[in-house]
């Protein structure tokens, strides 16, 4: 009896989730990330909505709605993006330390364990919105928005944080390492938040469904809390479940797994047309030579010739066929189309990259590998230069589908040769800067998750930045001339891939008027010229940086 | 008497109509709906034909209703209450309000009969221009059509050679076997019976083109004829090789020039400017048999006898021509042979995706600035920005000391949301406090006034501005009602009843959301009950008075008329005079007519050379694009506009006369 009544008692008093919110009320880091998230939230959202504050008051009633419409749309965004990355390591990062275990032996029930870990994981994100939360009212005063909208507004982004917060959760109740949780929070929250709910329309599953679709009906909005409130007792139930059974989880290659069975099916198919093999697997033979681009390619799928061929090949078909479609309608709306999916292309491809590159040592640390390959004879600097060639194996790979769609465009484009031109050289630099780039960052991190997520940050960062602030600025024509900052979007990797899709590249220089750039030629060539050089230069800085410092990092605790 | 006479044969019509139906026998009923030219014109009116096909006996009673969805939105409901269906063929007329960004355009027939359920007769999707398209109608007029008699060819085709794409020759990315994929011109085959009677209806259409003598059009087909002409419409005329009498008066009296200057006997056409729309009359013979190819509609270009490209030009009001050099980036694939062709004086959206944002956004934004109800202001944002600011400081520095301070840091999970909910709160109610004003929203009304002081047209532009979301609905008569796009309200709009003879508009309206329509009517006060005040205009015509007489009977006849405060302004000569010091209007109404009236102008200078009055007019169309409101040119020597503008209140009322120099009345082209 005593027993049951100190656990309740324990459980009322959520010493897990009082340790975390003490801790970060003492943490100046805390009030930090808050006026920072603030002056970021709302410079933004001056930026944004300045078209409604530079015009005279009268003019801007009713501008209300729009503004609360782009901040909500914010914040949801926000959720989706950093909530499962802020969440996903929760639990997974106690299975790492080896503490689950030790809380599991207190009085803490783990029942009492999901809700608090949930509770103290979701401080952050909700001290952010409640950051926001005043834009509400700075919308109301504008007019366009009543009481209600600003109510379903508020409740359909804490229910979205709910929501996306039990999901991460779940995910991290279920995995192993903080990486694959990382990993799959993302993967999967795609699949369910945005996938299923193309398939069941939307509004079923994504809580701000019926805000969208009726934001002034109350009740609505009210009535669909329920089925959202429901799916995210059942993530929190599930991540129970899943801390029990899988606390213990032993460590599998699942990735390696599945490829091999999918090698398996694609041999079988084989047999039956021919028996042709393109890529023998050599499989145990010892190497003479580099020992570890030999380890790294036996060991890891993204690195095995075979499978990344038969990974790319539903993707190369995906792509002939929108090829194939866009040529057939000649139409322009195809064309665009095409330009999607070489974005979309793109920015798989460099997800794949950054996560290989920041990977590459924090993946043998995390292991504790890296030790023993320290042990060997070969030279340090040998060792990354090694991994890293094995991962050129899906530079190849990642080039043949954005080529493939680069040919159709091209085509479309009635045979653009400058275009083919400009994509090509995409490849040869952006390839090895995002790779390297991500090499360097990963050498300065501990553990995996951070490595990726430090990488992935700071190359999006890396990419929005220039051309949204610069945009931004030049959309808001605060002095004379301001449209002469527009070179400064050509310090984006991504710049050169839109403008060569969609922009042109005439914009960048026409507003200066030196006589180098009065002729076409010179305003086309330019900017690539300018762009490329710079990110060649970088490539190679960010090569030997890594090369070099390997010296150091390597053997850093 | 005849007030009395007049509803007793009616009801006993009536009664006769239930009695035969009483008798009728079952039957099958099919109906269907279409547009009336394959194709609608851009930024107009749709009219619709209904047909419905009744093969019972007797007649059938009860409404017939066309519902109009667009993106499945309900856009317009149309009833026709109490039609009786004789047994075979019955078609109905009708139209239905502009949607400026519409493409997508379904009709639903259904018939209610009288006793029985509805009957749902499906629907179809009604061909509307989409956003890369511009679609022109000319609206074809002969006794023979709808008759049952044989048309010959000639008359079919004759149309061929007034379609605006003659004017244009476009690359191979947009056209087709040489026919434009962007451009586009249908005709509408009209005869007696259908020709319209109200000058409302006209507005579907850019061009009326009369192929015969006038005589087969009845006196209330040809008054809502001249009124939609003098309201900015165009009308083209073949002239008969023994034009009679009524042919010549009825020039006459569109020109308003002296018979001795109308010359019915050249071999050229001729360019007659009738207040604010324009004639042209085809040299005699142009539709000589011969020189057409005997087919059917669907002619090909190169058959059609050939208008020279001025004729065209002034059909289709192109401002100017600009050499292939000067507009080769603006124009987008648009080139004439000899050069690049601007529509419109000078706007290039025909043929190219229409940039509808670019201006009414513009004029819609300005007018919800200045049209707003009296007392109405929102909180500084000076003031927004110190609440916000003082809320980050609350919540990071101060939050960290003070708490820290009392070595209670923990609490912040409990001050900081309090303050948030605080600050948020402390807005709303500051807002609800300031804005508790209930006023209506204002208006300015344009009246274009013609010869005789007779109104020719009125345009009224009403700011709508609600306290609470609601649905707002406004009655009109015989009037065109479209919403102007403002950028910050999207809310919706759809109209019902008998469009546009009386129905009601409904606009879904957010708190403290400015909502600016427009409505446009035609004619004189007898059929559109537009007000104008009694100014002798004829006493300060410019082009017959001295120019100090004119300033003088100008002062008078505004002090007169205007009783509280007003603005004379005259454009002339390229110089903007103004006159009446005393009680002028503030200087931001100044601002915002000049705004007005050269606003248009302005964003387009780089495309313009001479650009004059009837550059910038449009066949009426009352749609939110504004294209067709008639706008002043300081560069036009032929024309002197005098306006007047006098404030009732809050609202503007804003009377304008257009004079032209009688000798460039008439002009052979």
């Amino acid at each position: 009896m005593n027993i049951h009544r100190r656990r309740y008692t324990s459980e009322l008093a959520a010493p897990l989730l009082v340790k975390e919110l003490t801790e970060r009320a003492n943490r100046q880091q805390t009030y930090i990330v808050r006026v920072a998230f603030a002056l970021l939230f709302y410079g933004a959202f001056a930026i944004m909505a300045y078209n409604e504050f530079s015009i005279s008051a009268g003019s801007r009633f009713g501008a209300g709605a729009e503004i609360s419409r782009l901040a909500i749309n914010v914040q949801l965004a926000g959720i989706f993006l950093f909530l499962p990355a802020m969440m996903c390591g929760v639990i997974t990062s106690e299975k790492e330390r080896g503490t689950l275990e030790l809380i599991t032996l207190t009085d803490v029930s783990s029942r009492a364990l999901i809700v608090q870990k949930y509770l103290g994981g979701l401080a952050p994100m909700i001290t952010c919105l409640l950051m926001a939360l005043p834009i509400n009212g700075v919308a109301y005063a504008m007019g366009g928005l009543s009481q209600t909208q600003v109510i379903t507004g508020s409740l359909a982004i804490v229910l979205t944080a709910l929501n996306v917060g039990a999901f991460s959760l779940m995910v991290s109740a279920y995995c192993r390492t903080t990486l694959g949780a990382f990993a799959a929070a993302y993967c999967l929250g795609t699949i369910w938040y945005f996938g299923l709910s193309l398939v069941c329309g939307s509004g079923v599953l994504l809580p701000p469904g019926a805000y969208f679709y009726r934001p002034s009906e109350l009740k609505l909005n009210l009535a669909s809390a329920i089925p959202t409130l429901a799916i995210t007792a059942s993530f929190l139930f599930l991540s129970h479940k899943f801390l029990l059974e899988r606390a213990n989880a032993p460590r599998t290659n699942q990735l390696l797994k599945w490829f091999q069975e999918l090698d398996r099916w694609y041999q079988d198919i084989n047999k039956q047309f021919g028996n042709v093999q393109l890529v023998k697997d050599r499989g145990n033979d010892l190497p003479d030579k580099h020992p570890i681009r030999w380890r790294e390619i036996r060991a890891k799928a993204m690195a095995k010739i075979q499978y990344l061929i038969r990974l790319m090949l539903p993707v190369e078909v995906i792509v002939i066929i929108f090829v194939g479609l866009a040529n057939a309608s000649r139409h322009d709306i195809a064309g665009h189309h095409l330009e999607m999916v070489v974005f979309v292309l793109w920015m798989i491809v460099a997800a794949l990259l950054t996560v290989q590159g920041s990977s590459l040592i924090t993946g043998e640390r995390v292991s504790q590998t890296l030790e023993v390959l320290l042990t060997t004879p070969i030279p340090r600097r040998a060792i990354v230069a090694e991994k890293a060639a094995a991962v050129r194996i899906l530079s190849f790979i990642a080039l043949v589908p954005l080529l493939t769609v680069a040919l159709g465009n091209w085509y479309l484009r009635f045979y653009d040769n400058f275009y083919l031109i400009v994509h090509a050289l995409t490849f040869l630099v952006y390839f090895p800067l995002i790779f390297w780039f991500s090499v360097a960052v990963g050498l300065h991190q501990k553990s995996r998750y951070k490595g990726v997520l430090f990488a992935v940050g700071l190359l999006f960062s890396w990419c929005a930045l220039p051309i949204v602030l610069t945009s931004a600025i030049v959309d808001m024509h605060p002095f004379p001339g301001v449209e002469k900052l527009r070179p400064l979007t050509l310090f984006s990797p991504a710049s050169v891939i839109i403008a060569n899709e969609e922009w042109g590249f005439e914009q960048y220089f026409s507003a200066y008027r030196w006589p180098a750039f009065t002729g076409p030629s010179a305003l086309i060539y330019f900017p690539i010229v300018l762009n490329f050089t710079f990110h060649t230069a970088l490539a190679i800085v960010f090569r030997s940086y890594s090369l070099r410092s390997a010296e150091t990092r390597l053997a850093a605790r | 008497m005849k007030s009395f006479v007049e509803p007793c044969l009616r009801m006993l019509v009536l009664v006769l109509l239930a009695a035969t139906a009483s008798g009728q026998t079952g039957g099958v009923l099919k109906g269907s709906v279409t547009t009336v030219p394959p194709l609608v014109r851009s930024r107009a009116p749709i009219p619709l034909l209904v047909t419905l096909h009744w093969d019972g006996s007797g007649f059938l009673i009860g409404d017939i209703k066309v519902t109009i969805t667009s993106f499945d939105e309900p856009v317009f409901e149309h009833i026709t209450e109490g039609a009786a269906l004789q047994q075979g063929l019955n078609e109905f007329r009708m139209m239905v309000p502009v949607r400026t960004t519409a493409s997508k355009v379904f009709a639903q027939l259904e018939f209610i009969p009288e006793k029985g359920s509805a009957i749902d007769l499906g629907g179809s999707p009604l061909p509307v221009p989409t956003r890369d398209e511009q679609g022109f109608t000319i609206l074809v007029g002969s006794p023979k059509f709808g008759t049952g008699q044989p048309v010959a060819a000639t008359y079919r085709s004759l149309w061929h050679s007034l379609r605006f794409e003659l004017l244009v020759h476009e690359d191979a990315s947009v056209s087709r076997n040489g026919i434009s994929r962007n451009v586009k011109t249908y005709p509408a085959l009209m005869g007696a019976r259908d020709f319209p009677k109200d000058p409302i209806e006209h507005c579907a259409y850019d061009v009326v083109f009369l192929q015969d003598d006038i005589s087969w059009l009845d006196e209330k087909q040809l008054t809502s004829l001249t009124q939609w002409v003098h309201a900015g419409g165009c009308l083209v005329l073949s002239n008969p090789l023994s034009p009679s009498e009524k042919f010549r008066d009825f020039l006459l009296q569109m020109a308003n020039v002296p018979a001795s200057q109308l010359d019915l006997s050249s071999k050229r056409s001729l360019a007659m400017h009738s207040e604010l729309g324009r004639v042209l009359v085809l040299p005699q013979g142009f539709a000589a048999e011969d020189s057409l190819h005997p087919t059917d509609q669907h002619l090909p270009i190169s058959n059609s006898p050939a208008l020279p490209a001025n004729v065209l030009a002034f059909i289709w009001r192109f401002g100017h021509i600009l050499n292939s050099s000067q507009a080769s980036d603006q124009l987008d694939r648009i080139v004439l042979p000899n050069g690049v062709i601007l529509p419109n004086g000078g706007v290039p959206p025909i043929g190219i995706i229409y940039q509808e944002n670019e201006i009414e956004h513009g004029f819609a934004s300005q007018l919800s600035g200045d049209l707003l109800p009296t007392g109405v202001e929102a909180i500084p944002l000076g003031s927004i920005a110190l609440i916000v600011t003082l809320f980050i400081l609350i919540s990071g520095p101060i939050d960290y000391f003070v708490l820290g301070k009392m070595r209670r840091r923990v609490f912040t999970w409990i001050v900081h949301p309090c303050v948030a909910l605080a600050v948020t709160l402390l807005i709303v109610t500051l807002t609800n406090r300031r804005l508790a004003v209930e006023a209506p929203g204002r208006k300015i009304t344009i009246i274009d006034i013609g010869k005789d002081g007779r109104p020719l047209s009125e345009n009224c532009f009403q700011l709508h501005f609600a306290y609470n979301e609601h649905i707002h609905q406004i009655q009109h008569k015989n009037t065109l009602v479209t919403r102007l796009p403002s950028g910050v309200n999207d809310s919706k709009w759809w109209a019902t009843g008998r469009f546009p003879t009386y129905h009601v508009t409904s606009f879904e309206l957010a708190k403290w959301s400015p909502l600016v329509t427009r409505s446009m009517t035609i004619g004189d006060a007898e059929n559109s009950n537009i007000e104008v005040p009694q100014i002798e205009w004829d006493t300060i015509d410019p082009f017959s008075v001295s120019d100090d007489t004119f300033s003088s009977h100008l002062l008078e006849q505004a002090k007169i008329h205007a009783s509280g405060e007003w603005l004379v302004k005259i454009w002339r000569r390229g110089k903007l005079k103004e006159m009446g010091e005393a009680n002028l209007i503030p200087k931001k109404w100044d601002q915002y007519f000049v705004d007005l009236e050269s606003d248009y102008v302005r964003r387009h200078r780089r495309f313009l050379n001479e650009a004059s009055i009837f550059d910038h007019v449009h066949s009426p169309s009352g749609s939110a694009s504004l294209e067709d409101i008639p706008r002043t040119s300081v560069d036009d020597d032929d024309f002197v506009v005098v306006v007047l503008v006098v404030r009732d209140g809050g609202d503007l009322t804003v009377y304008r006369r257009a004079y032209r120099n009688p000798s460039s009345t008439i002009s052979e082209l």
